[in-house]
């Protein structure tokens, strides 16, 4: 009751206060003349009636906040420097948190997710940490697991989908009946798959993702039931999924394990080497990652136990188990941990940045506290108040960085979509505003403290003289040093952070790829595999292109080879066996992976030929079979003698390649990764898959009209897919160190900007309180260059001493970002020399600008002043 | 103890005991308490409005609008149910450190 009456009197406060003044005043009418002089001070009884409410303190804040405002308002500069440094370091802070909230902290958007678990086979001894499953295998988890409720099997591919409009090729998820269950989504529209579905012999059925069938169909809402063709059968769709992320892939099409030719062919079914599943898995209530890890250890144990020739034990065989979401941000977690500290760095040097300025002015107020501290402002109260102050400026600055991070968020969002599917779930949540809020109100707390405790109040003093308590002026300039001194140290390490990223970038970026992709433009084609299901018609289909895009002006070289350098996606590795050397039960055979190529592709993609030749249109199926190896499979298998006229056999010598040729490595999958050992195969002989290479005379991406074109003109039924230069195909796989060093750069050049406003600032003060010492200089006759000398040198002691902590903590930090450098060691002299010598150049200017005032001092003004 | 000074604590305990009679008003709840004193006791502005607007957030007193002997508007404080209450527990615990007090001086 007491609590609502409360309430009431802080709402009727004006009437209350009204009210408790009239019966004040009646009763000092009422008194007797001499009595009325004993009455005390009215206001001074009315503020004591008001403290019986209950809300003096919050008169008192509301009173701070006026006066605050009004302080801040007074003083444009300070609060403008100091709100743009605090909303650049809590802007940068929220918007990374957001991201890393909704990447790694957030929960799956599954039913209890954290029980979602990959899993992987591994062959240890051979280096293979992530094998597929094959049908077999995926039988044989389902039927031993203990600490598994369900097994899905998944894998992806391209389809071409044909639903009376443009052919296109789609991301096709085949996954098996249980897939959605298992994730815990319920369907938007429709049904999802049951046993059924995934019987053989059943009806083609097709869900489509919400991404799909809003963008291609409109969001039709009469989509279920309608036919589409795909792999030569009629696919009826069943259902749509609701607007999740899609894991572990986008894909635009799910489908049954039966309805994949692939999956569904008795070859798959049967062979337990044919790895081409992902297995995802939901523990049991109650089991633990550790408990499912050793299920895995145990099954695969028995396998290797009951199939010793499938799991060689040359090979170290053996399974592990991983949780989704770590699994799903294994890639992007170092790379925002290291952006997150870096931005924490930032505004802790904006903290010191403003606590500095905040310090300077704070000298100038010394006259106005200690009259307040006079007439009987207590020391609380007068902290209190500068604490509001600070408050004010962080919460500002919170709310405007709030702004900024959702203005920079989808520049974040892209960064992150690389490495993750999870960036669609990154947003400005009510964590994240609740995160912003506390950051706002420490940094307050902390830039406010420092200028607030460090007054001393030595009341006599201040008001006595013209604020030349030389012992507190002493001991605010050595805080104010310590906070320069600080920025300098943490601005260096961000800076070497950044310079590292960028050095490694560099090297990345002058890596040789063993190839020249000037000027050529690279597309797929998946064939139809219906239509063309023998090697004959792929063929033909193919010399056909060729042909025409031969034919086409402009166009040097067209070669086909069964993948660009650089693109996405890996072939499966294959075993094989080199003539006359038996492999024994145990060891492992030989590996490589198969690629193709027709005989043009080498030089079109300019490949050196290292011995031997290349391939030649001769070198047909029914030529005598030839191989080209890489020069690194050469070092690996021939170490001693020469590869040239050797045979190796990938089918267990049913057929036998003769080696005509050694090439130069390819850094096929990544410019960071060494190049893989490979066997080039003519394309005459595996007509497989198709990757259309086109030199061409001027700009590639001209030419893509003409590709395009003769593709139709072949079938037009026929999509074409990734059309890129070589070029982009390298620039994306730069792309993650290219915008992990921009971003770290972004915000190196922030503390940089910041710290260097810090040390103007020092110089600045060190010049007006030495003017007097300067002028007795000058007037004895000291040259202004020695002065100005006299002031930079001392400034420079601050950032020696700064870059010198800096060099420290940046040697004992950089070892964090070790996973995200490509051949840059963390402790690269000539960055951190190179660093060095930017960051004392930045200072030597910053400081000379304010120190050149004392080539304007003149002695007369000087003596005269203080 | 000087002459005008109050037992710490009993300043409430009189307020509401001379609203009991009736509702009457700031000024005269000062006089009634310095009367019935025989002039001993002197009640302070600084305490009696600060304990008043204690009271009414209490919920012991009402205030409600009427007119002085001087024909003046001013409010009247009215004890309310709530506020006997509270003046008949204050009695008790005043009377019973009194028992105490006086037992201590007599034997001691």
């Amino acid at each position: 009751m007491e609590f609502f009456r409360r309430i009431y009197y802080l709402l009727n406060r004006r009437r209350m206060e009204r009210e408790l003044q009239n019966d004040i005043e009646a009763h000092r009418e009422m008194m007797s003349r001499e009595n009325r002089r004993d009455f005390g001070n009215p206001t001074l009884l009315r503020e004591w009636s008001r403290e019986a409410w209950g809300w003096t303190w919050l008169d008192r804040f509301l009173q701070d906040v006026r006066y605050g405002l009004r302080m801040l308002r007074k003083n444009p500069g300070f609060t403008v420097v100091a709100m743009a440094a605090l909303t650049l370091g809590i802007g940068a802070n929220t918007a990374l948190f957001s991201v890393v909230y909704g990447v790694l902290l957030k929960p799956l958007p599954y039913a209890q997710g954290d029980k979602l678990v990959v899993l992987h086979q591994e062959f240890t001894k051979t280096g293979q940490n992530s094998v597929g499953f094959s049908v077999k295998e995926i039988k044989d988890y389902r039927e031993q697991t203990r600490s598994m409720a369900q097994l899905e099997e998944y894998h992806q591919m391209g389809f071409i989908l044909l639903d009376g409009k443009e052919p296109s090729e789609v991301r096709t998820a085949v996954v098996s009946a249980h897939f959605f269950e298992m994730l815990g989504v319920t369907p938007y529209q429709g049904r999802f798959f049951t046993d059924a579905d995934d019987t053989s012999g059943a009806d083609a059925v097709l869900v489509l993702s919400y991404n799909y069938w809003k963008q291609r169909y409109g969001g039709d809402p009469s989509i279920v039931g309608r036919h589409f063709r795909m792999n030569d059968k009629v696919h009826t769709v069943i259902g749509i999924m609701p607007p999740v992320p899609q894991y572990p892939q986008e894909s635009d099409v799910y489908m049954p394990t039966v309805a994949c030719p692939f999956r569904s062919s008795q070859m798959m079914i049967s062979e337990r080497n044919d790895r081409m599943m992902r297995l995802f898995a939901r523990l049991k209530p109650g089991e633990s990652l550790q408990s499912g890890m050793q299920d895995m250890e145990l099954i695969a144990s028995r396998l290797q136990k009951s199939y010793p020739a499938n799991y060689p034990t040359a090979r170290g065989f053996t399974a592990t188990m991983d949780g989704l979401q770590v699994q799903l941000t294994r890639e992007v977690r170092p790379r925002l941990l290291v952006l997150l500290a870096v931005a924490a760095l930032v505004l802790l040097i904006a903290c010191a940045n403003v606590a500095n300025l905040a310090l300077a002015r704070m000298m100038r107020r010394e006259q106005e506290l200690a009259v307040r501290a006079a007439v009987g402002a207590s020391r609380g109260r007068l902290v209190r108040q500068l604490l509001t102050e600070s408050m004010l400026l962080s919460l500002a600055g919170g709310a405007l960085g709030l702004w900024l991070a959702s203005g920079c968020l989808s520049l974040l969002v892209t960064f992150v979509a690389r490495f993750t599917t999870r960036a669609a779930e990154v947003s400005i949540s009510t964590p994240v505003l609740l995160f912003t809020l506390v950051v706002s109100v420490v940094t307050g707390l902390i830039f406010g403290s420092i200028p607030a405790f460090s007054q001393r109040l030595d009341l006599v003093n201040t008001l006595k003289e013209s604020g030349n308590a030389a012992s507190a002026k002493f001991n605010r300039n050595r805080m104010r040093n310590l906070l320069v001194v600080g920025q300098v140290a943490l601005s260096f390490v961000l800076l070497i952070a950044a310079g590292l990223m960028i050095r490694s970038f560099i090297k990345l970026q002058q890596v040789d790829g063993g190839y020249n992709g000037e000027n050529v433009l690279t597309a797929n084609v998946p064939l139809n595999f219906s239509k063309y299901n023998n090697d004959k018609s792929r063929k033909a289909f193919f010399e056909l292109l060729v042909q025409k895009l031969e034919s086409s002006p402009g166009i040097q070289a067209v070669a086909i080879n069964s993948g660009a350098p650089l693109a996405p996606g890996r072939p499966s590795s294959q075993t094989f066996v080199i003539e006359h050397r038996p492999v024994t039960e145990n060891d492992s055979k030989p590996e490589s992976d198969i690629e193709v190529a027709s005989p043009g592709a080498f030089h079109l993609l300019g490949v050196p030929l290292l011995s031997g030749r290349f391939f030649t249109p001769q070198d047909k199926e029914d030529a005598p079979l030839v191989a080209i190896i890489s020069r690194g499979m050469a070092r690996h298998y021939f170490p001693d003698d020469d590869p040239l006229n050797k045979r190796i056999s990938p089918d267990d010598g049913k057929h036998w390649f003769a080696i005509v040729g050694v090439v130069g490595d390819v850094k096929q999958y990544g410019l960071d990764q060494d190049p893989v050992d490979t066997v080039y195969l003519p394309f005459d002989v595996l007509p497989q898959m198709g990757t259309v290479l086109l030199k061409t005379a001027g700009a590639p991406f001209n030419y893509a009209k003409q590709l395009r074109d003769a593709v139709y003109s072949v079938d037009p039924d026929q999509p074409i897919t990734n059309l890129k230069t070589l070029d982009q195909l390298r620039g994306d796989t730069l792309a993650a160190t290219r915008l992990t060093s921009l971003l770290l750069a972004m915000l190196a050049a922030l503390a940089l900007a910041i710290a260097a406003t810090g040390l103007s600032g020092v110089t600045a003060l060190l010049v007006s309180q030495r003017t007097r010492e300067i002028g007795i200089r000058l007037a004895l006759g000291a040259q202004r260059g020695q002065v100005l000398r006299m002031v930079l040198t001392q400034g420079m002691h601050v950032i020696v001493i700064g870059l010198a902590f800096g060099t420290g903590f940046a040697l004992l930090l950089t070892r964090l970002m070790r996973a995200l450098l490509f051949q840059t060691p963390v402790t690269d002299p000539a960055t951190f020399a190179g660093v060095a010598l930017i960051f004392l150049t930045v200072a030597l200017v910053a400081s000379y600008i304010p120190a050149r005032r004392v080539i304007r001092v003149s002695p007369l003004i000087a003596l005269r002043s203080e | 103890m000087a002459k005008n000074e109050m037992l710490p604590g009993t300043l409430g305990m009189l307020i509401l005991r001379v609203l009991q009679p009736g509702p009457i008003h700031g000024y005269a709840i000062a006089q009634r308490i310095h009367q019935l004193s025989n002039e001993l006791l002197q009640v302070e502005e600084g305490s009696l409005y600060p304990a008043l607007q204690r009271m009414l957030l209490k919920g012991w007193v009402r205030a409600e609008w009427g007119v002085s002997e001087t024909n003046r508007k001013v409010r009247f404080y009215r004890l309310t149910a709530a506020g006997r209450k509270q003046l008949q527990s204050e009695i008790n615990d005043f009377d019973r450190v009194l028992q105490g007090i006086q037992a201590v001086m007599s034997k001691a």
